[in-house]
């Protein structure tokens, strides 16, 4: 774990950092008594999604998109059709944004459910694991899994399997449910509404290290919707800027350490964060009035502890069984459930909020409707300097203890993040030089 | 437990895969398995089918989705990748052990359609699958899981089919559709 260079230097390495999604490590040198430098490696093998999707029709870019990622295929397909959809001049109805939303309340219910009592929670009860935690904690544990569940069961309706949903495509669903359909899921959605409301009584009771940086968070904003699908995007620093002017004002670059890109703000080349607390902070008063009343229970909003996106993830829970339970309240059965378009020429980007933060996708089409350019910018790659910056903040309060107590601790700080490192590696810019 | 208590149980069938390559492998034993029921029994229509199965098939894309469909009171038969340098399928008992969590994996020749306990039998535990990196959260720890939870059935069977690669956007590799094949096979075989 230490591999001393010198009497004077530490190098503390985590060669995997367990429970995140993908394969990274962590590299620290210390100085003295100085961090002098973080390294978050990403060695997971990448994928070259964004290159292979060139020449495909327009049509396969939701499916394929959502095998970029198992664990969020929904913010993939979401943020590509609506992309799709500007660069054909598609406007979709009210009751196919709708639908999305509900199929966005699924993947939030399912992922942030995983996310915490899989992965997150074990920490705070100085847990290696949910097994670990489940022996402690089996009726909380059997809780979370049964949302995770419900959250599936909304997916595989709407989405027509909950593995990679093959309903959605461009300009809407190629099946709209039957409202009978939606009914039977809502006896099961108003339990997890109910246990959602729980699992934030539990987590907002947990010790969480006092440990608050002046982020500057990234997120959509609507002006009546807590943001799923649409919006603009705006931060605490504020910018406030149409989703399609992203590329004036981040960028993603190539880090020699890493098989994945690292997004920054520009021209300042600074980091940024997106993810719940973000979207919480930048959105609160769009919060359903019980989620709102929860989260103000839980801590002082606006909130710049990341531990403490854990509470934003269950109060978004919460959120995303209330918004369903509405929707399909409302749901009427619709025909046409698709709006139907011709290949023209047209680019078109779109940002929507996936459960781990900022989503962006940028489009070019062809006449011929073929693929010409593709660019996705996911959460967890706009994250990963901001995780760097925060290490580097936080570790000179960790290294009083041995280093494998501070890697642990490093773990702990980079799950609060719930980072999705496959996702991160989907693109790897390629220069060939030749001699 | 015996053969007969353990035909009672409803079967219930999960293949643990994703869209790449031969990743596919848990997927396609589960599609196959669908062809086989619906072909014996033609009278039954598409939307009728799942629910008339005498087993459930799911599919899984990540390990811990297995958490959804398990209950004590099902035969269940696993189907993940593996990383092996012999192509085959092979077929494990999963034993619940003495301390909460514990697991223990007995291989089960395929020939054998009676399984074995014998603690001369081989434990090749623990597996390279598939499935490994996703959360670091793998098959073998939602089963360990599910045993603490009081979901994890006496009668559970893990297969495993060694695959080549699993590159997006690749088809199914010959070598592992055989594999996938004998696989299906055998499963059905089990569960009649």
């Amino acid at each position: 774990m230490t591999n001393p260079v010198n009497d004077r230097t530490r190098v503390i390495e985590v060669k995997a950092i367990s429970r995140v999604e993908g394969e990274g490590a962590l590299r620290v040198v210390i100085e003295g008594d100085q961090v002098a430098h973080v390294q978050l490696a990403i060695y997971e093998p990448p994928r070259f999604f964004e290159a292979f999707l060139r020449g495909r029709p327009l049509e396969d870019v939701p499916d394929l998109t959502a095998r970029i990622c198992g664990i969020c295929p929904i913010a993939y397909q979401m943020t590509a059709v609506h992309a799709l959809e500007m660069a054909l001049g598609v406007t979709i109805s009210p009751e196919i944004h709708m639908l999305r939303r509900l199929l966005y309340c699924g993947e939030w219910i399912e992922s942030h459910g995983v996310h915490m009592h899989l992965l997150h929670i074990p920490d705070f009860f100085r847990c290696q694991s949910s097994i670990e935690l489940a022996k402690q904690f089996p009726a909380e544990v059997t809780r979370g899994l049964k949302i995770k569940k419900i959250g599936n069961q909304l997916l595989e309706v709407l989405g027509g399997r909950a593995v990679h949903p093959v309903n959605v495509t461009v300009g809407g669903f190629y099946r709209a449910p039957r409202k009978a359909e939606l009914q039977a899921l809502v006896e099961d959605l108003k339990w997890g509404r109910d246990a959602a409301i729980e699992i934030t009584r539990w987590v907002q009771g947990f010790d969480f290290p006092d440990f608050e940086q002046p982020y500057d968070m990234v997120a959509l904003q609507h002006p009546s919707e807590y943001p799923m699908n649409i919006g603009r995007i705006v931060s605490t620093s504020g910018l406030d800027i149409v989703a399609q002017d992203f590329e004036k004002h981040f960028e993603e670059r190539q880090v020699p350490h890493s098989t994945a890109l690292q997004a920054v703000r520009i021209p300042a080349q600074t980091p940024y964060f997106v993810g719940p607390l973000a979207r919480m902070n930048l959105n609160f008063e769009r919060l359903t009035d019980s989620a709102r009343q929860l989260a103000s229970e839980a801590c002082q909003w606006p909130c710049f502890n990341p531990y403490k996106s854990l509470i934003a993830r269950a109060v978004e829970v919460v959120h995303a069984f209330e918004v369903a339970i509405e929707i399909i309240a409302q749901y009427r059965e619709f025909s046409p459930p698709r709006i139907r378009y011709e290949p023209c020429v047209g680019t078109g980007s779109w940002a929507t909020e996936a459960p781990r933060g900022l989503i962006y996708h940028r489009y070019g089409i062809a006449a011929d409707g073929k693929v010409t350019f593709a660019k996705i910018v996911p959460p967890t790659s706009q994250n990963q300097r901001q995780i760097e910056v925060d290490l580097k903040a936080c570790l000179p309060s960790l290294l009083l203890g041995d280093d494998h107590q501070t890697a642990l601790a490093c773990e702990r700080l980079i799950r609060t993040y719930d980072p999705c490192i496959s996702c991160s590696t989907h693109f790897l810019k390629l220069e060939i030089e030749r001699r | 437990m015996s053969a007969s208590t353990e035909s009672a149980r409803p079967g219930l069938v999960i293949g643990v895969g994703s869209p790449h390559g031969d990743d596919r492998a848990g997927w396609q034993v589960i599609d196959q398995l669908a062809e086989m029921w619906a072909a014996e029994h033609p009278l039954l229509d598409e939307e009728a089918l799942p629910t008339a199965q005498a087993w459930q098939l799911h599919k899984a894309v990540v390990p811990h989705d297995i958490l959804d469909w398990l209950t004590a009171a099902a035969q269940v038969h696993l189907i993940d990748a593996s990383l092996d340098a012999t192509p085959r399928v092979r077929r494990y008992a999963v034993i619940v052990g003495a301390g909460a969590g514990e697991l223990d994996l007995k291989e089960i020749p395929l020939d054998d359609h009676e399984p074995k306990f014998a603690s001369t039998m081989p434990s090749v535990y623990p597996l390279q699958l598939r499935s490994n990196s996703t959360h670091q959260f793998d098959l073998l720890s939602s089963l360990a899981l599910a045993s603490i939870l009081g979901l994890l059935s006496p009668c559970v069977t893990l297969w495993t089919i060694s695959v080549e690669h699993a590159t997006p956007t690749t088809a199914l590799s010959t070598s592992t559709q055989l594999l996938v094949n004998r696989c299906a096979d055998q499963i059905a075989r089990a569960l009649k």
